[in-house]
């Protein structure tokens, strides 16, 4: 466990020195949140909820849900396969540690201090559009912090996943644009209960509901019976994709090819 | 004159003829990226999809006008990044002092640099904007007035590009920040400005110039007039002056870090 716990404050400390880079996240973050403020306040004017969001709950999900967008690591898209694609995976896989767990573990300290930074100004963003979160519930918040930690592991791991296709395939990038548009349209964009009855009950499968759609609703609407569906969905989410994860990585390994040199 | 553009324009041609074949070299990620990129795409149909079913008009965009700006939008990216690439890789050079292998070429370091990449996922945003196009608009007189406003869209779109990331010949490390006026154009340009308040259209018609390059087309398909037109035409190529204008009067200030890599 130690040397993951040295993994993640090296990663935690380069992260740190980038500091510029995160300053304009920050600004990429605000003029997303304000375009959809207007196109919302547009779309609401003379309505009072859509799809049981007011326009103070919408802006808080979207708010909320574009932070996990935005404040999620690269690591897990893009290490994997330029690690595959060079053969310098190879070289990580001789070190005393899981390749997986490495990943992981870059991928979760890189997202702390990104969201250390985001979720302060998100709230700051949040208070600036629309005031307070009417509904919120600050009893319930260790469900909700237990939620969001879940939905950031369960994506890291798809990420993961979705990357170690390159051992397959020459390019795995095309799929994470895939994977995060479904994040985006159906999880980010308008929560799943804005969408037609059929389609709510299949994205209710998909990673978008435990992704971002869950924990961001919990937060913004928190209900007993919801978290209860929402985290165990998330609980076997997280291990169907780990056993996945690893099945995938071990084949792949087998159809590594790397010239020395 | 007429000679020195003819010869540029069969070196850009050239450029992107190697560029499309290197890229097709592997067949599978070649097709892989342009039908993931157009499927990618089909997500902004969904999204306005939802959005018109919520609100039937957005300040006098019908879902077609709305249609038309996404195709437009895709459509310029499109040949943007599949034609000239390398636009983004301009203020990473002058940061890096790495343009000197174009400034050893007879041709113009400008076309040189824009045309050194190829990105081939474009090609799915170019097919992506075209049938999308069809789709709602089948009048082939609109398709010529489709055709025009593209190829105009995109020399703004192009020339904004080589202006923001010009400016780090002025401002050292400023790639961080083109990357912001570069996004704030994609994401502007995929909504109409009817619900943005009048400071934000001011600034789409100014600093951002989204406004002549994607709201004045839709102007056009809605009520023609040849004043618009011209106001399109005019401000495309003033501002593809302004670029190789303010690009050529950049390099004055390069300064080389000494990696001179000559590519024959």
């Amino acid at each position: 466990m130690r040397k993951y716990l040295y993994i993640f404050k090296y990663t935690f400390i380069n992260e740190l020195s980038y500091f510029s880079k995160v300053v304009f996240r920050v600004i990429s973050y605000f003029l997303h949140i304000f375009v959809f403020y207007c196109v919302w306040d547009y779309v609401y004017d003379g309505t009072n909820k859509i799809g049981g969001f007011t326009i103070n709950q919408m802006m808080w999900y979207l708010i909320i849900a574009e932070l996990f967008m935005m404040g999620v690591s690269r690591v897990a898209r893009e290490r994997p396969i330029e690690e595959i694609k060079s053969g310098s995976i190879a070289y990580i896989m001789t070190k005393p540690y899981s390749y997986i767990g490495y990943i992981f573990t870059t991928y979760l300290a890189e997202g702390l201090i990104r969201l250390m930074i985001m979720i302060p100004i998100s709230i700051i963003f949040g208070f600036i559009f629309v005031g307070p979160l009417e509904t919120f519930q600050i009893k319930y918040s260790l469900i909700m912090i237990i939620s969001f930690i879940l939905a950031y592991s369960i994506n890291g791991l798809i990420q993961i996943l979705i990357s170690l296709f390159a051992f397959f395939m020459e390019d795995a990038g095309p799929l994470h644009w895939l994977y995060n548009k479904l994040l985006l349209i159906f999880g980010v964009f308008f929560p799943i209960d804005m969408m037609p009855g059929v389609l709510q009950s299949i994205l209710k499968y998909t990673p978008a509901y435990v992704i971002t759609y869950g924990p961001t609703k919990l937060i913004v609407n928190f209900n007993l019976v919801d978290a209860t569906y929402i985290l165990m969905a998330q609980v076997i989410y997280l291990a169907i994709v780990l056993v996945l994860v690893n099945l995938v990585y071990r084949r792949g390994v087998k159809k590594l090819n790397v010239n020395g040199g | 004159m007429l000679t020195e553009v003819r010869s540029n324009l069969r070196y850009i041609l050239l450029s992107i003829k190697y560029n499309v074949q290197r890229e097709m070299l592997n067949r599978a990620s070649f097709l892989m990226n342009v039908l993931l990129m157009m499927l990618n795409n089909c997500s902004i149909v969904v999204q306005w999809l939802v959005f018109f079913s919520l609100k039937p008009d957005f300040g006098g965009y019908t879902f077609e006008d709305q249609m038309l700006a996404v195709a437009l939008c895709t459509v310029t990216y499109g040949m943007v990044y599949l034609f000239f690439a390398g636009v983004d890789n301009i203020a990473k050079y002058i940061e890096q002092g790495a343009l000197d292998k174009y400034l050893t070429k007879p041709k113009s370091p400008l076309i040189g640099v824009l045309t050194s990449k190829t990105q081939i996922s474009a090609l799915g945003d170019l097919l992506f904007g075209i049938i999308i196009f069809f789709i709602y608009y089948h009048n082939p007189v609109q398709f010529l007035l489709f055709l025009i406003c593209s190829f105009f869209s995109f020399l703004i779109m192009l020339s904004f590009f080589i202006i923001v990331n010009s400016i780090t010949f002025w401002f050292i490390r400023f790639s961080d920040t083109k990357q912001t006026f570069t996004d704030s154009y994609i994401s502007f340009s995929l909504y109409p400005y009817t619900v943005f308040g009048n400071f934000v259209t001011i600034l789409m018609h100014t600093i951002i110039p989204v406004g002549f390059a994607i709201y004045l087309p839709v102007t056009l398909f809605q009520d023609f007039s040849i004043t618009k037109l011209l106001i399109l035409i005019g401000f495309a190529v003033f501002n593809m002056i302004l670029a190789v204008f303010l690009f050529n009067r950049g390099l004055k200030r390069y300064t080389s870090s000494s990696m001179a890599v000559v590519n024959v």
